[in-house]
């Protein structure tokens, strides 16, 4: 699956997107990934997307193509 | 809508008057960049998708919400200069009111929710910029749907 990482945390994983495998759910991807991104374990601030929608941490990953994890925001 | 190159408010607020001039009211909000601070460029980024449908639900509820027969959202994503515009919008109504605070909510509701990532680039280094606490309370007031109306 795909792997997106939008602004701070794209800056933080040094890459805009990566493949990850193995990951069960959200949280598990989250686990997975937080020793490398700075800051992807905070899910309160640190949101993920999957399909345009905002998913919760036991999002099921299995037929899930991409995965985006969005900081906070600051627009206008 | 997105916008990766340079936004014309003027332009924008001609065309929107067009459409709209038989309204009543328009009003219009454009949002440049800050010179201030030794800021020397802010780089906006977007979500392919997702930061325009955002932008476009928030369009949506304005017009539920207030009595406007129209808005407009223009926001700029990419390298800006100080000076040059960031964010365009524009409502338009029978009666003033309406337009006012259809502005005014549209913006609140952009610096808080639009999925956008700010950097400020410096002489001395860059800096992410988040949603500030008063943007967050400003946003806040809209909550209570009769307590601003």
């Amino acid at each position: 699956m795909r792997v997106s990482y939008y602004g701070r945390l794209a800056e933080a994983a040094g890459v805009r997107s990566e493949e990850v495998a193995g990951a069960p759910t959200v949280g598990a991807l989250r686990a997975m990934l937080v020793g490398r991104v700075a800051g992807l374990g905070d899910a309160a601030k640190v949101r993920a997307l999957v399909d345009d929608a905002f998913v919760g941490e036991d999002h099921p990953l299995g037929d899930v193509a991409e995965v985006g994890f969005l900081p906070p925001v600051s627009g206008g | 809508m997105i916008c990766d190159g340079p936004i014309d408010p003027a332009a924008l607020l001609a065309q929107f008057a067009e459409a709209r001039g038989d309204a009543g009211a328009i009003v219009s909000f454009t949002g440049t960049v800050r010179g201030t601070g030794g800021v020397t460029a802010l780089e906006l980024e977007h979500h392919p998708t997702f930061s325009a449908k955002v932008i476009e639900a928030i369009g949506a509820h304005a017009k539920a919400r207030f009595d406007i027969a129209d808005c407009l959202i223009a926001h700029r994503v990419g390298s800006l200069a100080p000076g040059e515009p960031i964010v365009f919008v524009a409502a338009a109504s029978a009666h003033r009111r309406a337009a006012f605070e259809a502005v005014d909510y549209l913006m609140d509701r952009l610096k808080t929710e639009a999925p956008l990532w700010k950097r400020e680039l410096r002489a001395d280094g860059a800096e992410w910029i988040e949603a500030r606490a008063s943007d967050l309370s400003d946003r806040a007031r809209w909550e209570d749907k009769n307590a601003n109306r």
